[in-house]
C-alpha cells in the first residue's frame, strides 16, 4: 500500500509552512524526513496523517487519506507524536491497549506482539509514571504498533533518548519495516538517518530539497548547503555517514 | 480484589447509604411503619424518598462530571464547581428568578443554558493550552465573573422576599425538595449523564494528548460537544434543583484513583457511584446535626472540600501531573 503526497501545502496561521510537496513513499522501507529547524518536517507527517488542514493530496494507493473515515484511517496510519507524554499515571498495558482503539478490541495477540517487539512485556503492569524516558518512549511505540497499522509516521522518536536507546529505537523501526510496514520518521541526527534510512526526504524551508535513496541524498554538498554546515563522510558497513563538523562560512 | 468486586462494593455502599438516608431525620420512623400503615410512613414517601433520590442522582452526576472534566482537560484540579460551571448555572437560574420566572422549567432551562455556555467558553479558552495555570485561571475568572453578575442581579432584584429566597437557594441544600423537583431534575440529568458516559473512549485517548487522540480516530469536535452538552444538562439541572454544591466532582475521582486506576474512562462509573455515596452520606449527616435547623449541604461540602482542594494543590507542586 503506497503512500503518495502530491502538491501538499500547509499554512499555519498566515505562514505557509509547506510548499507544494511531492513524494511517493514505499512500504517496507524507512524514509527519514530531514531538514533544519522550521523546515516543516513535523508539519509534513502531521498533514500526511490528516491531523492538519492542508491543500493538495495525500493518498493511500488510490484513496484520499483525508476522505477516509477517521477510524479506518487510524487503522491504516499510526502516528507517534513528538512529545512522549501520558497525562495520567496509567498502567503500561492500558496505554498500549489504546493502540487498539481504532479496531474497537483489545486483541491480546497484537498487544503482546507490540510489547514483545519493543521489549516492554515485563513493564506491562507498571504505572507509566514510574518509567524512565527510554522505557516510556518504547511503551509509546508499542502503543502505535499494537494498532498494526500499514504505515508508521514517527515524529522525532529519538528526541529524548541517549545514543544507545536511540540506536535501539531505530533498530526496532528497521524490524517493523522488514515485516512490511512503511515507516516515515522525522530525524535530527544525520548519522543515525544515514545509518538506518533507505530513503531520505530532505526539506528546506518548506520545500523538497531532495528525495531519493539515502546514499544519493546525504552527500556533503547537499547536506552542507541545506543545513549550512561543513560535513565529513565516514564509512561504516558500506554506508556513508555524514558528520557535521562546523558551520559553513563561520 | 478485581474491578467488578470493587464496583459491587461501591454499589452496595450506595444502596446502604440510600436506605440510611431514608431513616435519617428529626423524626424517627420505626421500620415497622413501612408495613402496618402507620401515617408516619408518608414522611418517608413524600419527604425523605424524593430527597434521597435527588441526593443519589445529584451526587452521581457531580462525580461523573468531575471525572469527565478531569479526563477531558487532562487536569486533576477540574470540577464543575472549581471551573465556574456551577456558578454560571446559578447565574442563569438567578437571572430567570429575578426576571420574574416563578420557578420550575424556566429556571431549569436557564441554569442548563448557563452551565453549557460556561463549559463551552472554558473548552474554547483552554483547549489548545496544556497548562494547568491557564485552565485554573480561566475557571477562576469565570467563577468570579458569574458570582459578581449573580450578586449584581440580586442587588437590583425588586422584591426583598425573592432576594431572601434566592440567597437561601444559592447556599445549596436538598431540604424540602419533593417529587415535582425530582420530576424536573431527573430527565435532563439522565440525558446529560448518558452524553458524558459516551466520552469514555475519547478521554482514554486524550491521555496521550489531543493530536495522538485525533490520530486514533477520535473526533475532537464531537467529544467537545458531548462534554459541553452533557455537563450543561447534568450540572445545570443539578444546580437548578439544589443550588450550588461544590467539590464532589473534585474529591471523588481523587479518592477512587488508587482503587480503580488512573485510566480516565475507567473512572466514570466508580466516580458516579462514589459521588452518590458521598452526597447521600453528607445529606444524612447534615440532617442529624443537633438543633432545629440543618447545616446547608453546600456549606458542609465546601467545608470538607476546600481544605481537600488545598491539600491537592500542595501535593501537586512538583509532581508529574503538570
Amino acid at each position: 500500500m503506497a503512500l503518495t503526497v502530491q502538491g501538499l501545502s500547509v499554512a499555519l496561521g498566515r505562514r505557509t509552512v509547506l510548499h507544494d510537496v511531492d513524494a511517493a513513499f514505499r512500504p517496507g522501507r524507512i524514509t527519514a524526513v530531514l531538514g533544519p529547524n522550521g523546515a516543516g518536517k513535523s508539519t509534513l507527517v502531521k498533514a500526511m496523517a490528516a491531523l492538519l488542514p492542508h491543500r493538495g493530496e495525500v493518498r493511500l494507493d488510490e484513496r484520499m487519506v483525508a476522505a477516509l473515515d477517521p477510524r479506518e484511517r487510524a487503522r491504516l496510519i499510526g502516528y507517534l507524536p513528538q512529545d512522549a507524554v501520558v497525562h495520567w499515571n496509567m498502567r503500561v498495558d492500558d496505554v498500549v491497549a489504546l493502540g487498539r482503539m481504532p479496531h474497537g478490541d483489545r486483541c491480546p495477540r497484537a498487544i503482546g506482539a507490540a510489547l514483545c517487539l519493543t521489549d516492554t512485556a515485563d513493564l506491562a503492569d507498571r504505572p507509566v509514571g514510574e518509567l524512565s524516558g527510554g522505557e516510556r518512549s518504547r511503551v509509546l511505540l508499542a502503543r502505535v504498533l499494537a494498532g498494526e497499522p500499514r504505515w508508521l509516521l514517527a515524529d522525532e522518536p529519538l528526541a529524548s533518548l541517549d545514543p544507545a536507546h536511540a540506536i535501539d529505537m531505530l533498530d526496532r523501526l528497521r524490524q517493523v519495516a522488514r515485516e512490511g510496514m512503511g515507516v516515515v520518521v522525522v530525524l535530527h541526527d544525520l548519522v543515525q538517518a544515514a545509518r538506518i534510512a533507505d530513503d531520505v526526504l530532505l526539506l528546506d524551508t518548506g520545500r523538497v530539497a531532495a528525495f531519493g535513496p539515502a546514499a544519493l541524498v546525504l552527500t556533503p554538498e547537499l547536506v552542507g548547503r541545506v543545513f549550512g554546515v561543513e560535513v565529513a563522510l565516514i564509512e561504516r558497513d558500506g554506508r556513508h555517514l555524514p558528520v557535521p563538523l562546523g558551520r559553513l562560512g563561520g | 480484589m478485581t474491578r467488578s468486586m470493587r464496583l459491587a462494593m461501591l454499589g452496595l455502599l450506595v444502596a446502604l447509604l440510600f436506605l440510611g438516608s431514608l431513616a435519617c431525620g428529626k423524626a424517627w420512623v420505626p421500620p415497622g411503619a413501612w408495613l402496618d400503615g402507620d401515617p408516619r410512613w408518608w414522611i418517608i414517601v413524600d419527604l425523605r424518598l424524593p430527597r434521597a433520590v435527588l441526593a443519589l442522582a445529584l451526587g452521581a452526576v457531580l462525580g461523573l462530571s468531575g471525572a469527565v472534566l478531569q479526563g477531558y482537560l487532562r487536569n486533576p484540579l477540574a470540577d464543575p464547581g472549581v471551573v465556574g460551571v456551577s456558578s454560571a448555572a446559578a447565574l442563569g437560574a438567578v437571572a430567570a428568578l429575578v426576571a420574574g420566572a416563578a420557578g420550575g422549567a424556566t429556571v431549569f432551562a436557564a441554569a442548563i443554558a448557563g452551565a453549557a455556555a460556561a463549559m463551552a467558553l472554558l473548552a474554547a479558552l483552554t483547549w489548545r493550552s496544556d497548562s494547568t495555570v491557564t485552565f485554573v485561571l480561566a475557571g477562576t475568572v469565570l467563577a468570579s465573573l458569574a458570582g459578581a453578575l449573580t450578586a449584581f442581579l440580586i442587588s437590583v432584584a425588586p422584591n426583598p422576599y425573592a432576594v431572601a429566597e434566592i440567597m437561601d437557594w444559592l447556599m445549596g441544600a436538598l431540604t424540602d425538595r419533593g417529587w415535582p423537583d425530582v420530576a424536573l431534575a431527573l430527565p435532563p440529568m439522565a440525558v446529560g449523564a448518558a452524553l458524558l458516559w459516551r466520552t469514555a473512549p475519547a478521554l482514554d485517548a486524550l491521555a496521550l494528548g489531543e493530536v495522538a487522540a485525533a490520530s486514533l480516530g477520535i473526533h475532537a469536535g464531537r467529544t467537545r460537544a458531548l462534554v459541553v452538552a452533557g455537563t450543561g444538562l447534568a450540572v445545570g439541572a443539578g444546580v437548578a434543583a439544589t443550588g450550588v454544591i461544590g467539590f464532589v466532582g473534585l474529591v471523588v475521582p481523587h479518592l477512587l484513583r488508587p482503587l480503580f486506576g488512573h485510566r480516565p474512562g475507567a473512572l466514570l462509573l466508580p466516580s458516579a457511584l462514589g459521588g452518590a455515596a458521598l452526597l447521600l452520606a453528607a445529606d444524612s449527616l447534615v440532617r442529624l446535626a443537633p438543633g432545629a435547623g440543618e447545616v446547608r449541604l453546600g456549606v458542609a461540602m465546601a467545608m470538607i472540600g476546600a481544605p481537600f482542594f488545598l491539600f491537592l494543590l500542595l501535593g501537586a507542586r512538583g509532581s508529574a501531573w503538570r
